[in-house]
């Protein structure tokens, strides 16, 4: 059997915290503001509407879920980098996205989508500095593939997985960053835009960065 | 592994996990939210607290100069880390994941996290401080004196842990 919130009764109590939190809601949006579907809409339109209504809401969120299946694969890669266990992977990309979703109005179109997203989500990481795990026996991808796959191709893509995830992260977090868009084909302009290093010292660390991949990979 | 190995393999680990399941109108906070909440929650704490100890003027066994000495201590302790915290909860809300760049995201963070175990070398030993001036003045009340006691050892052994923690972390940390 369904159980449903209004199958329980309702005493007077929760009613009046009901009608307080509802009180509160309205309050608060007088006081700062809603959250703001038109400038979203704006982004997407190329202009701002005069009004927001429920259709602008709606088009905000068909907005958000669009990005969502157009980036998730690289959220999906940056969070693997810093995360230590699947958890970690798993809470690093609800928050990559919750950051995404809130601050989605305060795009500015000064840098593309695609730096803008980038941002947030090495921001996310890095923010989220986690103890590391130092009794976790298994990496990320072992949470993610529980269980191991029968044929051979699937076997060697999750042991250079490993091995990747294993290498990258050694890294400093900044080092990481630097790596993962590296790997995504990204010039050292947009690098040092995303994480406020000039364009020499981007290439500097890369070139380090990359000497010592290379002599851990040939050990 | 060569290097073009590793990039592909690096293009394609984006495919892993299950597809993200949107759910906008959640309440889940973030890690740096919660953060943020948890540093208010006690400064407002703290903050109760600083008035709660205006009654321990009221205590009988206390004496005077203690009857004001003690309450003033503990006024002081509880105000000092409500004000911290308050000054923690603005600094993390100031870090804008969507605004910064990663540089400024990472020394923020850091410089937040080393303020906060700097407060905690401060707060410590005032804290041992007070509850002396506490344990001294009531010295007399043999219960209460073995309730600090116990206090202070479980107190000292969590704080103990958390510290050596903090040092193998922060290593991690500086790595950069």
């Amino acid at each position: 059997m369904e159980l449903s919130y209004t199958s329980y009764p309702q005493p007077a109590l929760l009613q009046c915290f009901a009608k307080m939190s509802g009180i509160l809601h309205w309050l608060s949006e007088r006081l700062f503001g809603p959250r703001n579907p038109k400038r979203i809409m704006g982004i997407v339109a190329g202009c701002d509407s005069g009004n927001t209504g429920k259709g602008e809401k709606a088009g905000a969120e068909a907005y958000f879920l669009e990005l969502t299946g157009r980036y998730d694969q690289l959220v999906n890669r940056i969070c693997l980098s810093y995360a230590d266990c699947s958890e970690d992977f798993e809470d690093l990309r609800q928050d990559v996205w919750i950051n995404v979703w809130k601050s989605l109005d305060g795009f500015r179109e000064d840098s593309s989508l695609d730096t803008w997203i980038y941002r947030v989500t090495l921001n996310t990481c890095v923010s989220c500095l986690r103890k590391r795990k130092r009794n976790v026996l298994t990496s990320p991808i072992d949470g993610i593939f529980p269980e191991p796959a029968d044929d051979d191709s699937s076997d060697l893509f999750r042991e250079r997985l490993r091995a990747l995830h294993c290498l990258i992260s050694r890294l400093s977090p900044l080092d990481k960053a630097i790596m993962t868009m590296h790997l995504d084909d990204r010039s050292n302009a947009e690098i040092a835009e995303v994480t406020g290093l000039t364009k020499g010292n981007v290439a500097t660390r890369l070139s380090r960065i990359k000497t010592r991949l290379s002599s851990e990979i040939n050990r | 592994m060569t290097t073009e190995e590793l990039q592909k393999t690096w293009q394609e680990s984006g495919r892993i996990g299950s597809p993200y399941n949107p759910q906008m109108n959640s309440r889940r906070e973030t890690a740096l939210e919660k953060l943020m909440r948890e540093y208010k929650r006690f400064s407002w704490i703290a903050l109760a607290m600083t008035f709660v100890s205006i009654g321990l003027y009221n205590l009988s066994w206390l004496e005077m100069p203690w009857k004001v000495v003690i309450p003033l201590l503990f006024i002081s302790f509880f105000a000092t880390s409500s004000t911290m915290d308050h000054w923690l909860a603005n600094g993390i809300r100031s870090i804008d994941c969507s605004r910064m760049s990663v540089r400024e995201v990472i020394d923020r963070s850091l410089f937040y996290r080393r303020r906060h175990h700097q407060f905690m070398m401060i707060l410590i030993p005032y804290a041992a401080v007070v509850l002396g001036c506490f344990g001294w003045a009531s010295r007399a009340e043999i219960y209460l004196l073995a309730g600090m006691g116990a206090g202070f050892l479980v107190g000292l052994a969590i704080g103990i842990r958390k510290y050596l923690d903090f040092m193998v972390n922060y290593r991690d940390i500086e790595s950069d």
